[in-house]
């Protein structure tokens, strides 16, 4: 490759990674929070702690009753039951429905699977911030909407693809460089060796999550727009044509099949009991239920099968036989995001390669900073980018601190349910900002790094404690426990215990200055091409 | 159309025009790049042979693809210029095929 072309391929990797960046950090770093989102559920739902009934008791009448209750003479537009499981072990179910005035309306309830009675509503909170947050940044509906939020976070996988590719032909000399970690040298070279190992080592998984990601956010933008052209705008055509056209309803009613008789039936292949039913045009003469099997041990999003709603018979050639490579591989693309296919050691190991990343857009932006701060490169005042490399520390380990935070407010709030995904927010961003602005005051940024790495630590470290005071579940007498909710919400407090414990080690372990010995200049830049000013 | 709306979108254009006769490179990068890419898919998705569903999955799984493809390929070729008229180049030839393709509703 000649010079220009490479000094063209390294300027595109370092204005990806300095302008978005920290956006990247941010969407990687809420990533591995959202990988344990069902973990992370039943530590804050103490209703997801329940053990499951031994039988489950019959909730059909109680079901319908409800739908009833609810829906009226309005349109049934989504009608879904999920049965007892180990994150979730009680029945719950969800209906939204369309009146007259064209208002939606949803509505949930959930039965305990012993005695089918109602379980008390919790306000959705904690997990459903941390997960949307990363999924949608929880985009607000007077800008635009969930839509927008999830194409912005599609652009960051697709800006990380770009940093993934110009980064691996910027290093021609890969080989060398997978093996080259010179720890004791200089700060810049050791950061500059760490961004490269870590970098090529987690290549396969980086690039992985990079194009799942981008591919789970663009569909959002690129549905709309694929409609306009070859649609003429009809959004609804384009699913039809995709997802094949729904059965309309009769107009005629008829009485439906019991949930409970469609609890019974089993997976062909596997024999695995159903997870959920999805019931479309439910009373309806043409009702036509989807039923769910978890497919949580492979690369699958679900199985399922299609039956009548009216007589239980399974429909033939139905969406779920008619899979073809296409299917099967756009299917597998939310799991292999999400690390949903090989149990909890796979979410771990998610989990520790997320972390690399997050490390290693951090490293680069403060690489950038270093060597303006201190080489050559740059042309705006120290100043500047004093200021640049306090915020940088602020972003980063801010979203640390108010994502702890939020484990606290959950525990501590007392105000009204339906209010608690708000506070939940202002809380989020409040801590956030506080943090960034405590990183522009501070003078000494090691010192704030350290700060703000101990105070995540010791927030971690508190949570545990928090958990038994407010639910009476300690973890070191519940993590046998028969219940397996109970024992989910346990190990979660182990997890923050070591998290935490790990957390202030590292903290302990930084510096308090930056290091005196400083290589030179040339010996810096090694490997990208000599600053052009 | 509204006078507000051809204003708008004179603006637009204007400004893309200035700010690709300032900087092919970057403009390019950032939307002719992405306008590229759409325009290519949609009309990769009305021509290419095969059942609507299956086609639409794959074209959707390349979209992110030829996105970053375009996108590098302005920082590889030695002259911006050409990166940038080949984008547009490829956008005006896709939308033509979108233009002149049978609607599928």
């Amino acid at each position: 490759m000649d010079r220009a072309r490479h000094r063209r391929n390294y300027d595109l990797h370092s204005w990806t990674g300095i302008s978005l960046g920290l956006f990247v950090y941010v969407v990687s770093f809420t990533g591995c929070i959202a990988l344990f989102y069902h973990e992370i559920k039943t530590w804050e739902d103490p209703a997801k702690r329940l053990a499951i009934a031994a039988e489950p008791v019959a909730i059909n009448e109680t079901f319908e009753a409800w739908v009833r209750a609810n829906a009226g003479d309005k349109k049934i537009e989504f009608l879904r039951i999920d049965y007892p499981s180990l994150y979730e072990p009680y029945y719950f179910a969800r209906l939204q429905t369309l009146d007259d005035l064209r208002e939606r309306r949803v509505v949930s309830r959930r039965w305990d699977s012993a005695t089918a009675e109602t379980l008390p509503e919790r306000g959705e909170g904690l997990s459903t911030w941390l997960l949307d947050f990363h999924r949608d940044l929880m985009w607000p509906k007077s800008l635009g909407g969930r839509t927008v939020g999830r194409s912005l976070v599609g652009v960051a996988g697709i800006i990380l693809m770009l940093s993934i590719l110009s980064g691996v032909i910027a290093h021609t000399k890969i080989v060398r460089e997978l093996f080259s970690l010179r720890y004791f040298r200089s700060v810049r070279l050791k950061w500059q060796d760490t961004h490269k190992v870590l970098g090529l080592w987690g290549l396969p998984f980086y690039t992985m999550i990079a194009f799942t990601g981008a591919f789970l956010g663009i569909i959002a933008l690129l549905a709309p727009i694929v409609a306009v052209l070859a649609f003429k705008g009809d959004q609804e055509a384009l699913f039809d044509a995709v997802l094949g056209k729904p059965l309309e309803p009769a107009g005629v009613a008829a009485r439906m099949v019991s949930v409970d008789e469609l609890a019974k039936l089993r997976e062909l292949g596997s024999g695995r009991a159903p997870a959920l039913v999805v019931m479309r045009n439910w009373g309806d003469e043409n009702a036509r239920f989807d039923v769910y099997f978890e497919a949580d041990t492979e690369l699958a999003q679900v199985d399922g099968m299609e039956i009548s709603g009216v007589t239980g018979e399974r429909i033939e050639d139905s969406q779920f036989d008619d899979m073809t490579p296409a299917t099967r591989v756009t299917n597998a693309i939310s799991p292999l995001h999400y690390g949903t296919y090989g149990g909890i050691a796979l979410k771990l190991l998610y989990f520790v390669l997320g972390l690399s990343l997050c490390v290693i857009t951090a490293l680069g932006s403060m690489m950038w900073l270093e060597r303006r701060l201190y080489g050559y490169e740059g042309k705006r005042s120290e100043a500047y980018y004093r200021r640049l490399s306090r915020f940088t520390v602020g972003v980063t380990l801010g979203v640390a601190v108010a994502s702890v935070a939020l484990f606290y407010l959950d525990k501590l709030y007392a105000g009204a349910e339906e209010a608690r995904l708000v506070t939940t927010g202002w809380t989020y961003f409040g801590v956030w900002a506080a943090a960034i602005v405590y990183a522009l005051c501070r003078s000494n940024d090691y010192r704030t790094t350290r700060e703000l790495m101990t105070l995540t630590g010791i927030g971690l470290l508190g949570l545990p404690l928090l958990n038994g005071l407010v639910t009476g579940d300690y973890f070191f007498s519940s993590v046998a426990a028969a219940e397996a909710g109970q024992a989910v919400a346990a190990w979660v407090d182990v997890v923050f215990l070591v998290a935490g414990g790990l957390t202030c080690a590292t903290a302990a372990a930084l510096p308090r200055n930056r290091p005196a010995a400083i290589a030179a200049p040339t010996e810096a830049t090694h490997g990208h091409p000599a600053p052009a000013e | 159309m509204s006078p507000v709306v051809i204003g708008i979108l004179a603006a637009v254009v204007i400004g893309l025009g200035v700010a690709t006769w300032k900087a092919p490179r970057l403009t390019s990068v950032i939307v002719w790049s992405l306008v590229a890419a759409i325009l290519a898919s949609a009309a990769l998705l009305l021509t290419l042979p095969g059942p609507f569903a299956d086609v639409a999955r794959w074209i959707t799984l390349a979209v992110p693809l030829i996105w970053v493809g375009f996108q590098f390929w302005c920082y590889w070729h030695k002259k911006g210029w050409r990166v940038a008229t080949g984008l547009i180049a490829v956008s005006l030839v896709s939308g033509l095929i979108i233009f002149v393709s049978e609607p599928m509703v």
